[in-house]
């Protein structure tokens, strides 16, 4: 399997930390995403936003990802919550059935809006 | 060959028995002199006979004895060890040389006065003397014998022969004309000079005397030029001094024995002459010599451990203390360089990190060493213009240094750096012999890894086997039939195994459950939540009452105990013996893609993935559908690894196709719909590479028992 490239952008909106993927997520990439949700969260910051506007593939590893966190950030009063899937992507998500789970939106803005309310 | 065969054991007792003999046979001797000495009425010949023979009995024991303990050793020796093998043997006969001399000099003075013993005292002191030059002479000739056996040629064997043979020849000629005549005859004097022209010959080359180390040299010069005085001087005593009481007792101990002694003492003053010349000419080049020796020997030694090493730290440690070794240097370290340019210390030598920092701490320093593409001496720091701060500072760690770069291809990888504390303190030969041990690091590195990118890859080799059996043998090896139902699977596992499932369980009340299923994941780890999940299913198969309920209590079941990121995606279809109903239910897997009312539809009911939240949740989001089938109609089951297979551009096979099987008329049974399918994905992938399992199930309803089936 070739490494495809996965790059993370870090951003800041208040208290909010925001990540934007870029690329593929799979079984080489996931862990990247993971130290970096890792080390937010152990820096303290629990209101996380990831963008997906620039992620073209996600596997069952980088789902997985994301399961890893979730409870811990959620006892401290936060979340992670997911926006700007692509439609191939989102539809990954909705199979597995994640919108049960975590809050899949259009936007950034609609996300953070939810945090601060 | 002269190889003695016996065993050690056996030797040591040989040995032991000629000396006691040779021992008892003196003791005798004396004994037996001292009586005829004492008492005048004894037949003289009878008492010269007798002593002659007990005398002749201890050379023989002392021969015997000797010859036994060095044959042993008379083994083929590499050059190298010839020479150290012989420097040794002649010190050891020149030292019992001059001991023999000393003790026989006090014997001589302490108890004879006159040149004809009077007493049993003198008579015994005389017999020790002959004794000792006795056994002096054996030593010289055996030292000579083993000598030459040892650089043993054709040219040598033949000479040996002759030598010995014309030696004897020449002791019973003279030892006749001594009887005969009371003058020396010329005729020995010319068998004499024939012999030692024979005997030159016989020593022919010495070419292992350049093989000495410069101190063996010098100890062979003076010890051959010792020894050539020694056995020039005592042997003119024995043959020619008459009077002397060294010849004298030698005669007395056994007559005719001096010319054989004084033969002994001409070989090994001409022996030892023969080496002077030699050993005293090499002394000049011994450094250098002793130089490309160690150079030699460093590299051999080199190849050896690159050959016999794979710890890579280990081998980069001994070869950059070699390094030091070969050049003289004081301090030497080896540096590796990451693809990206990182400098890591691979080893150090008198030298620590901190040290090499302050080097690098220097811009010269670093841009020389980084720039470096071929082997660069600095011979002298405070003569380079960039470099003198380094030598400037009070205590500088060096003065002059070696840089080899090490590459692997066209790649620089790294470098061999080693250090002096003076200004010129290597030369262009250090240089040469270095570039030569950086190649050999150079393999070196690339082997050591190539060795670990080797036994890793065998250890993903042997783990994917592992996976592959363990899937392999969880997967149905016979599916059930199931009356009505036509059923076929397909399963296709990608090189690393991929954690797909299926399954077709018999429940209790005799329906049957069919399981489409895909674990996170890759590798033995998905292979072992496989087989947990097999034993959850078989476990549950008994309590279930549908498709909902058996996915439900796999959840409840498996919730918690699995990994975080990981989780299960199901599908699961319940069939009845005879019965158009079919209940479907899905846990996070792919929908069902179903042939019913004349149509295909893709089919999707709610549900999370198996391990992904607990039973209140899953619950609560778990849908179960119910189909009533006619006779025709069917279902298709598969995992992501078909749906996502993917052609050379990248597109996904996708739903289509498989929608496609099933609308299609040819599609009348469900071995028909999976070849149907499989070769659509197989036109679809035009070769490029499947990257995950790819896992399906066609099945076709036939109908009841009541109704002919077409």
């Amino acid at each position: 399997m070739n490494d495809l490239k996965f790059t993370i952008d870090h951003q800041s909106v208040g208290d909010v930390k925001l990540l934007k993927l870029q690329g593929y997520l799979d079984a080489h990439t996931a862990p990247h995403l993971e130290s970096a949700l890792g080390n937010l969260i152990q820096e303290g910051s629990h209101k996380i936003v990831v963008n997906f506007k620039e992620l073209d593939y996600i596997s069952s590893a980088g789902l997985g990802v994301f399961m890893v966190y979730i409870e811990d950030v959620r006892t401290t009063g936060g979340d992670i919550k997911l926006s700007e899937m692509k439609p191939k992507v989102f539809t990954v998500f909705d199979l597995l059935g994640f919108p049960m789970l975590f809050e899949i939106v259009e936007h950034d803005q609609i996300a953070l809006a939810k945090f601060t309310a | 060959m002269t190889f003695d065969t016996q065993s050690g054991d056996d030797r040591k007792n040989n040995t032991a028995l000629y000396y006691s003999a040779a021992l008892i046979a003196l003791v005798l001797k004396c004994v037996l002199d001292s009586v005829f000495l004492a008492s005048e009425r004894l037949p003289v010949s009878f008492g010269l006979i007798s002593s002659s023979m007990l005398a002749i009995s201890f050379v023989a024991g002392i021969l015997l004895a000797r010859h036994g303990q060095i044959s042993s050793k008379i083994v083929r020796h590499s050059s190298a060890n010839v020479g150290k093998i012989i420097l040794e043997g002649l010190s050891k006969i020149v030292l019992q040389l001059l001991i023999s001399f000393l003790v026989s000099g006090i014997l001589l003075l302490l108890f004879v006065d006159e040149n004809s013993p009077s007493g049993v005292i003198e008579g015994t002191a005389m017999n020790f003397v002959g004794a000792i030059f006795l056994v002096m002479g054996v030593e010289i000739y055996l030292f000579i014998y083993y000598a030459l056996h040892i650089r043993r040629n054709e040219k040598t064997k033949k000479f040996t022969k002759i030598l010995s043979v014309g030696t004897i020849i020449l002791y019973a000629v003279m030892a006749l004309i001594r009887s005969s005549s009371e003058s020396d005859n010329p005729l020995a004097g010319i068998g004499v000079f024939f012999l030692s022209i024979i005997f030159i010959l016989t020593i022919g080359r010495t070419p292992w005397v350049a093989l000495l180390t410069k101190k063996e040299k010098k100890r062979l010069a003076w010890l051959s030029a010792v020894g050539f005085f020694a056995f020039a001087f005592v042997g003119t005593l024995i043959a020619f001094n008459e009077s002397e009481g060294l010849h004298y007792s030698l005669e007395f101990f056994l007559p005719a024995s001096s010319g054989l002694v004084g033969i002994a003492m001409l070989f090994g003053a001409m022996y030892a002459a023969r080496l002077c010349g030699p050993a005293i000419m090499s002394l000049p080049t011994a450094s250098a010599v002793d130089r490309r020796n160690s150079e030699v020997s460093s590299l051999t030694h080199l190849n050896r451990i690159i050959a016999e090493t794979i710890d890579f730290d280990t081998l980069i440690d001994n070869l950059t203390q070699r390094a030091m070794d070969v050049s003289r240097a004081s301090a030497a370290w080896c540096e590796l360089y990451s693809p990206s340019g990182e400098r890591t210390v691979a080893s150090m030598k008198f030298i620590n990190k901190e040290q090499i920092e302050w080097l690098f701490n220097f811009g010269s320093f670093e841009i020389l060493v980084r720039e470096c593409t071929a082997p660069l001496m600095i011979e002298s720091f405070d003569e380079h213009k960039e470099l003198a701060p380094i030598a400037s500072f009070p205590k500088p760690i060096a003065r002059s240094m070696i840089i080899i770069p090490l590459y692997e291809g066209p790649t620089k990888i790294g470098a061999l750096i080693v250090l002096q504390l003076q200004n010129f303190g290597f030369e262009i030969d250090d240089v040469n012999v270095l570039s030569s041990f950086g190649d050999n690091i150079s393999i070196a590195l690339r082997n050591a890894r190539l060795i670990r990118e080797s036994i890793k890859n065998e250890r993903i080799q042997h783990e994917i086997q592992v996976a592959r059996q363990i899937q392999t043998k969880l997967l149905p090896q016979k599916i059930p039939s199931v009356c009505g139902y036509d059923i076929a699977p397909f399963s296709l596992p990608a090189n690393e195994v991929g954690g797909d499932y299926y399954d077709v369980i018999t429940l209790q009340d005799g329906r049957v459950a069919v399981f489409m299923g895909d674990v996170s994941g890759k590798g033995v780890p998905a292979a072992f939540y496989m087989a947990k999940l097999k034993g959850v299913v078989l476990a549950l198969a008994r309590e279930v009452t549908g498709a909902r309920d058996f996915l439900s209590k796999i959840n409840s079941t498996m919730y918690g105990n699995i990994d975080r990121q990981t989780y299960i995606t199901l599908s699961c279809v319940i069939l009845e013996p005879n019965s158009p109903t079919i209940s479907l239910a899905r846990a996070g897997h792919m929908p069902f893609l179903v042939k019913q009312h004349g149509g295909v539809s893709v089919v999707t009911p709610r549900g999370l993935g198996i391990g992904l939240a607990p039973a209140k949740i899953f619950d609560a989001n778990l849908e179960e559908f119910s189909l009533e089938l006619s006779v025709g109609d069917s279902c298709f089951l598969f995992t992501d690894g078909l749906s996502e297979l993917q052609n050379p551009q990248a597109q996904d096979f996708g739903y289509e196709p498989m929608l496609d099987v099933l609308r299609s008329p040819a599609s009348h049974s469900a071995q028909s719909i999976i070849s149907e399918v499989m070769k659509s994905a197989d036109r679809h992938a035009q070769g490029h590479p499947q990257h995950d399992d790819m896992t399906a199930l066609a099945f076709i309803f036939r109908g009841t028992k009541n109704i002919l089936t077409e």
